[in-house]
């Protein structure tokens, strides 16, 4: 043997280190995968819990809406028509009563005559409010031209409305919504923005329409999220997602606010 | 020649990562000290060979120090608190076992140390898988390097472990395996440089101006 020799002893022990090391570095490879996968599931878990919940809190908001609007018309048919009709009813027992002057009698029809006048008045305005006719007839741009015109007469407030695109008839159901987001957004801005002035915009951003609404109000902080959770932000939302659009706000206090929808 | 090349790639990461050395964390102190403890083991090893000294036995205090320093950057850069346990028992038991290992067999200073060599270069892997998964989800911090560290690891573990058996054969063979070893060197080292290009080149670009 020469003094190079290499025993076999030395031989075997590298065979077996490197069996070994060859052997733990595929297990660490093997752990790692398999915690990988666990926290890649984790994950995903987690993020769907988020969707769920966040579905839920719209389909709250949906409920919550509707029960409003329920009361806010039990209201104004309670208000605005039965106390009318309760008062005709009343009067027209008057009039079944017998000794009546002619001038009793005549006073008492003037009275059902403009009462029931005020009510069908009423009755229209409410229906009107639903769902405005021009809307059903002529399109989302003549509803919310018609929408600004009532606003601009009734509420001090100058709005500005620019319509670049052409509205498909067949999609008035996803208008309706825009419609109604448009509502909310008037709403809001004269009701806690205190607004003076709405510009209101529809374009063509890319074959996706884009309507852009800005008002000049006192604004709030976008950044806090408390103020995205109200009812109507909420119910705008679930509208916006139901169209599959998408929803850019921003607002600064004291800098009015903006928001700008794809639908 | 590329021996020669592997040396430049070695200084000039060692140059570029100095540069950002006070700017920036702890574990890129740390990191930058271990590319100075490749630097001195490399030169101490020149130095040794123009002597004409055998300079196997610094191959102890590359591993050991490559073990200690890496041990170190890997529990500064993990944040799991498992995982910060798991290197820091690492690291008390490899340095004993080490220290009993040298104590009862001293002649094994004068050659390749298997069980060295394997106990390093593994816990080291280890700890780099750890990296790897925190980085699933969060954010990629020195992820190249720790990409170069796991490939060399690998690799080079296996040539080191038969490191004594080609220091037997002649020199013509073993050669074969050095360079190798020499080519995995200039893989590893372009990972880093990589890492600086992508991550510090700007960052330290602003602190020269500054």
């Amino acid at each position: 043997m020469s003094p190079k020799a290499i025993s076999e002893s030395e031989i075997i022990a590298t065979a077996i280190f490197s069996c070994v090391s060859f052997l733990l570095m595929g297990l660490v490879l093997i752990l790692f995968f398999y915690f990988s996968r666990k926290k890649i599931t984790q994950k995903e878990l987690e993020k769907r819990d988020l969707e769920i919940q966040h579905q839920k809190e719209q389909l709250h908001a949906i409920i919550v809406t509707q029960e409003e609007e329920r009361k806010r018309i039990a209201q104004d048919l309670h208000d605005d028509i039965s106390s009318k009709l309760n008062i005709v009813s009343l009067n027209t027992h008057l009039l079944s009563a017998s000794e009546l002057t002619e001038a009793e009698t005549k006073e008492i029809t003037e009275n059902i005559i403009s009462l029931t006048a005020k009510a069908l008045e009423n009755s229209r305005k409410i229906a009107h409010n639903l769902l405005p006719p021009v809307f059903e007839k002529f399109g989302l741009s003549a509803g919310v031209e018609e929408l600004c015109a009532e606003f601009e007469s009734s509420k001090s407030v100058k709005v500005d409305y620019k319509n670049e695109v052409t509205f498909d008839e067949k999609d008035i159901d996803r208008h309706l919504h825009v419609f109604r987001i448009l509502q909310e957004l008037m709403n809001n801005s004269i009701r806690h923005g205190k607004a003076n002035e709405i510009t209101i915009s529809f374009s063509d951003e890319n074959g996706i329409p884009t309507c852009n609404y800005a008002d000049n109000g006192i604004g709030f902080d976008s950044k806090n999220a408390e103020n995205q959770k109200g009812l109507g932000m909420k119910n705008i939302d679930s509208r916006i997602s139901f169209l599959n659009g998408s929803i850019q706000i921003s607002s600064e206090v004291n800098k009015g606010f903006t928001a700008n929808f794809t639908f | 020649m590329l021996v020669n090349f592997g040396y430049f790639l070695l200084v000039l990461n060692f140059i570029l990562y100095a540069i950002g050395f006070f700017k920036n964390r702890k574990s890129y102190k740390i990191f930058t000290a271990y590319l100075l403890l490749i630097i001195t083991v490399e030169l101490t090893s020149y130095i040794l060979i123009k002597l004409h000294v055998s300079n196997l036995f610094m191959s102890h205090f590359y591993f050991i120090g490559q073990f200690i320093l890496l041990s170190f950057f890997y529990s500064n850069l993990i944040k799991d608190e498992f995982q910060k346990k798991t290197i820091k028992i690492g690291f008390v038991l490899v340095l004993l076992t080490l220290a009993i290992q040298y104590g009862v067999k001293s002649e094994l200073f004068l050659k390749f140390n298997l069980y060295e060599i394997f106990i390093t270069s593994f816990l080291l892997i280890i700890y780099a898988t750890f990296h790897f998964y925190n980085m699933l989800d969060g954010k990629k911090e020195f992820y190249f390097v720790n990409m170069g560290i796991l490939l060399y690891l690998f690799s080079s573990t296996i040539l080191f472990l038969i490191g004594n058996l080609t220091a037997k054969f002649s020199k013509d063979v073993s050669m074969i395996t050095w360079t190798v070893n020499v080519i995995l060197v200039i893989v590893y080292h372009l990972f880093f440089l990589y890492e600086w290009k992508v991550s510090y080149l700007k960052r330290n670009k602003a602190q020269i101006i500054d």
